[in-house]
């Protein structure tokens, strides 16, 4: 089963940040409508599932 | 006060029938109050100098009248 | 080809009228405002062509894809679910915090000033906690439905019985609210709508920020815990810190959420830097934004980017996402100038020329643009061809009483004048002392049509904050250096602005009654037998049994007070559930006042500041004038005839309303109708109103105005005596002559409205529109401030001006698509013209067109015309 850590959208949250929990990391997507590009950034657990997310996108290994 | 004042209402036509399947929701010239959604204003009277009179409906949902069209009016081309 | 005006005599000379830009002479006046538009830079024509406009009219978004979201709606309600037990302002600090914890957080391509309040640039939040019934309007709505609708109507039943609406419904008879609902007579409340304004204390965040807040919030509550614990224990001294102790907890749970917040941008800007974005010059300017929002609004200020930026991210928070707020009051001149001096003038911090802050000024203006208002229908009914209102201040005097205009009004000015922007729309205060060469910016924004600046008396709008602060119930009010700091609160009433004391809700002023219609239904019995088929006033008498024309004057008064009594009433009681339930405590921790005595801003009311407006005026006066002259004075008709013709919309009747249309109507320097409508003003509108005082123990005053209302409204209205068929729009602004019949020049509408007593009265738009090619000759300028002068020694409040021609605004009907920089004044507000419904574009058609002849240049003392 894949979860939010797994995905290119991921991103950690540095301790040092105001909003740092333990596993929790910005979901960030870009998207494009007629109107232009745009950043989505929310809050997600790396634990959450993402088997039902349209977006989930694997990240390949480094 | 005598009653001739209120007997010219303009809205005598529009009538009330629960569950109506014509009603003025549903109606070309129905369009929504400002403030309650279950009222409505009719703009369908529209004069002669192309002002548009409106008249308050009190039942979106259950009321009608012999000038029912289905439909909706261009936002542009009312007010 | 473009219209040149023709010569006139004038001082023994033939003047001549060339175009000031003599390549305007070969443009078609069909075509003017296509080439006026100049974005300082290939960024800002960039964001204006792909701007995400949230204009609205007749109650729909014009744009496709704007719709509501559902994300705050799910947020603030899983946090009062979560904090149920606690008390309500820490509650109320709690939603905040989830929004801003959870949210998701936006940046648009090129952006220099970033942020948005809803999950997609294209959506707008909506607010269930405020008027259910408001909601409920999306949720029916396919177009605009938040998804998915089911949780949306979830969401939307569980706050109704919590709603500010709902708890303010139970002190009304069903009588009354149908009153006010139907928006006839009178406007909805507030609690019916959401609709709000405010005043936020942007100085507080930019000097300070928000850490010290932090502290000083912090600070507080240790010595509030101290005292308590103080021997001896004294009750009724020291229950009162627990209340305090409790809101300042609420600042810091807010403040500490919103810094947390901003820094999520500033981590977003980063990761798209670094990830997404592979344009280097974009890159590096990313990675400055970022560093941007980790500073503000955590910390004061530096130079003008981190201003532009905590001032954004201030709004947002007081305007969108605690709680819907109208409005982009501030004194953005003021407010901007210490940052602006030390980036442009100094360099010390954020070094940049006076271009680059024009252009983050144009910046802004797209911003604003863009900002999705969750409004009410009615409110999207009326401002048509519009977003939403959005005026900031400049000009005026400063403390010391010296000129308040500097470089940075300048930039502001310039970046309107380039960009061609319905929004944010800008007052410029007018004082003798103001330098020309601001004045002249001033000119040029209005001359190409933009129809703002509008422009507020200087003097007699600080005296006016000076009379108001008399009242303050602790003794707090205004004072002489304060009075000075004051800005339009939304787009005519004054309102102090600064780190303390400024109106914070639009339960203290605002919201309309309707004269027009009050008036209809004075001929009635107080029965509306036009639109509602109700009762909607008290029972004043068959006014055939008026004998005399005073009988009729007082049974409108009583109609009138009956509307202002039940407007004032619903604010205020507003007022009460907002105290208790509505606290604004990141608001509140901005406030000095509400820092240092524990109070939130919805409770703390140091500066009263009520009014209410009158809005469709003049048909009334007009009315009565009409009545007077007929009736009572000559007896040419009577009543029961005049009742019987308006009953007909006139039809069968038209000799007779020729003679009542062309009866001495106001506007034109006419002592019969200036008498009758002078005594108006000052006796009922603003006479009746006067007596009523408010939460904040002053006087409520007449802010004579109209928005979109007049359309709105006059098509609720029957028939009147002042020669108007059912269903014709109003008069389109406070002391605004109606359209078309101001017919003896522009001098004489100064004339007329100079007659009325403004210190009676709290504000009073008067639209004019002028003459294009008066305006955009070489004698423009002159005559123009020769203008602006005369009003000013009239002691006019407000001016505000249309110049557009005719022929343009038809082709634009024609053909809208060719036409999308055409900009019009409405009243309060600019709108899109090819964005208003063919109703409301033939309103500002009829607009008399001012031109300006002989005997008004005498009167203006225009003097040489070279």
């Amino acid at each position: 089963m894949a979860n939010c850590a797994e995905c290119k959208s991921f991103f950690p949250i540095p301790e040092s940040e105001d909003d740092f929990e333990q596993g929790k990391g910005d979901c960030i997507r870009e998207e494009k409508d007629p109107k232009g590009k745009f950043w989505l950034s929310k809050p997600v657990m790396s634990d959450m599932p993402a088997d039902n997310c349209k977006y989930f996108t694997k990240k390949l290994a480094n | 006060m005598a009653e001739t004042l209120k007997l010219t209402h303009r809205s005598a036509d529009i009538r009330l029938e629960p569950g109506t399947s014509k009603p003025c929701l549903k109606c070309k010239w129905g369009i929504e109050d400002p403030t309650d959604p279950s009222k409505g204003q009719c703009i369908g009277s529209r004069t002669k100098m192309g002002s548009i009179w409106k008249r308050l409906i009190k039942d979106y949902y259950n009321m009608t009248c012999d000038k029912f069209e289905e439909g909706e009016v261009y936002f542009r081309d009312h007010v | 080809m473009a219209n040149r005006h023709h010569p006139i005599e004038f001082n023994g000379k033939i003047i001549d009228f060339p175009y000031e830009n003599p390549a305007e002479e070969n443009i078609p006046e069909e075509e003017l405002h296509q080439n006026l538009a100049r974005p300082i830079t290939e960024r800002t024509k960039r964001l204006k062509s792909r701007c995400r406009w949230k204009h609205a009219t007749a109650g729909e978004f014009v744009d496709e894809g704007v719709r509501a979201g559902i994300e705050r709606m799910r947020l603030i309600t899983e946090a009062h679910k979560q904090s149920e037990g606690k008390p309500q302002v820490i509650r109320r600090a709690l939603g905040l915090a989830n929004i801003l914890n959870k949210c998701t957080v936006i940046l648009q391509e090129d952006e220099l000033i970033i942020g948005y309040h809803a999950e997609h640039p294209s959506y707008v939040p909506l607010y269930p906690e405020l008027a259910y019934m408001a909601v409920q309007d999306y949720i029916q709505s396919p177009k605009y439905a938040p998804l998915p609708v089911e949780e949306a109507m979830e969401i939307n039943e569980y706050w109704k019985k919590y709603s500010l609406q709902s708890q303010c419904e139970a002190y009304f008879t069903e009588e009354e609210l149908f009153q006010m609902y139907q928006v006839s007579t009178i406007e909805a409340p507030e609690f019916a709508t959401g609709y709000n304004s405010i005043i936020p204390p942007y100085e507080t965040v930019l000097e300070d920020g928000v850490l010290k807040r932090i502290e000083l919030a912090e600070q507080h509550i240790k010595e509030a815990m101290e005292k308590m614990a103080e021997p001896y224990w004294n009750a009724p001294e020291r229950l009162q810190w627990i209340s305090k102790i409790d809101e300042w907890k609420a600042m810091i749970i807010a403040g500490k959420a919103v810094i947390a917040w901003a820094r999520r941008h500033a981590r977003l800007c980063k990761i798209v830097a670094e990830h997404f974005e592979t344009n280097p010059k974009r890159k590096d300017e990313l990675l400055m934004i970022a560093d941007i929002c980790q500073r503000v609004p955590a910390e004061p200020s530096t130079g003008l980017r981190d201003a532009m930026q905590s001032k954004w991210f201030t709004y947002l928070i007081c305007h969108a996402i605690d709680r819907y707020a109208s409005g982009y009051a501030q004194k953005e001149d003021k407010l901007c100038w210490p940052y602006y001096k030390a980036s442009v003038i100094e360099k010390t911090f954020q070094p940049m020329t006076h271009e680059d802050a024009v252009e983050l000024f144009e910046c802004e203006r797209l911003k604003i643009s863009e900002h999705g208002a969750g409004k009410s229908r009615g409110y999207r009914e009326i401002f048509p061809g519009s977003n939403d209102l959005f005026i900031l201040t400049i000009g005026g005097l400063n403390r010391d009483g010296s000129d308040g205009c500097n470089d940075c009004t300048d930039a502001i000015l310039e970046a309107a004048r380039n960009i061609r922007t319905t929004e944010p729309s800008i007052v410029f205060r007018w004082h003798p002392k103001g330098r020309e060469k601001t004045k002249r910016r001033v000119f040029e924004c209005i001359r190409d049509g933009l129809g703002y600046p509008s422009i507020k008396h200087d003097g007699v709008n600080t005296a006016q904050m000076l009379y108001y602060g008399q009242f303050s119930m602790n003794n707090n009010g205004a004072t002489p250096e304060e009075a000075h700091d004051w800005v339009n609160v939304l787009c005519m009433s004054p309102g102090l602005c600064g780190r303390r004391k400024s109106q914070k809700t639009r339960t203290e002023g605002g919201g309309a009654i309707f004269p027009a219609k009050i008036f209809e239904v004075t001929l009635n019995d107080g029965f509306d037998w036009s639109y509602a088929n109700a009762q909607l006033g008290p029972h004043t008498g068959d006014p055939r049994n008026f004998k005399t024309f005073e009988d009729l004057w007082e049974a409108f008064r009583i109609q009138y007070r009956y509307a202002c009594d039940l407007g004032v009433r619903s604010k205020d009681v507003s007022r009460y559930f907002e105290i208790r339930q509505l606290q604004m405590p990141f608001v509140s921790m901005l406030d000095d006042g509400c820092m240092e005595l524990g109070m939130d801003a919805m409770e703390l009311s140091e500066q009263p500041n009520g009014w209410k407006n009158p809005i469709t005026s003049v048909v009334a006066g007009n009315s009565l004038v009409a009545i007077k002259k007929f009736i009572y004075d000559e007896k040419k008709y009577a009543m029961d005839e005049l009742l019987t013709a308006l009953h007909c919309n006139w039809e069968g009747y038209e000799e007779m309303r020729r003679d009542f249309l062309n009866a001495p109507k106001w506007g034109n320097d006419n002592e019969y109708a200036d008498a009758v409508i002078k005594r108006y003003y000052e006796d009922i509108l603003a006479g009746e109103m006067r007596k009523i005082t408010n939460y904040s123990a002053g006087p409520v005053m007449p802010v004579g105005q109209a928005v979109g209302l007049y359309m709105e409204v006059g098509a609720r209205t029957g028939p009147t005596p002042d020669g108007r068929y059912g269903g014709e729009a109003a008069d389109d602004g406070g002391i605004s002559p109606y359209m078309g019949t101001d017919k003896k020049g522009p001098t004489a509408v100064l004339r007329s409205v100079s007659r009325v007593d403004s210190s009676s009265q709290k504000a009073n738009l008067l639209n004019q529109r002028l003459s294009v090619p008066i305006m955009r000759s070489k004698h423009g300028f002159k005559i123009w401030k020769a203008y602006m002068s005369t009003w000013y020694d009239l002691n006019i409040d407000h001016v505000q001006f249309n110049v557009v021609s005719t022929a343009e605004m038809r082709a634009a009907q024609k053909e809208p698509e060719k036409h999308q920089d055409l900009i019009v004044r409405v009243a309060g507000f600019s709108a899109r013209f090819v964005d208003i419904s063919k109703y409301g574009q033939e309103t500002i058609i009829a607009r008399t067109e001012q031109d300006f002849g002989p005997e008004d240049l005498e009167f203006l003392n225009v003097g040489e015309l070279g």
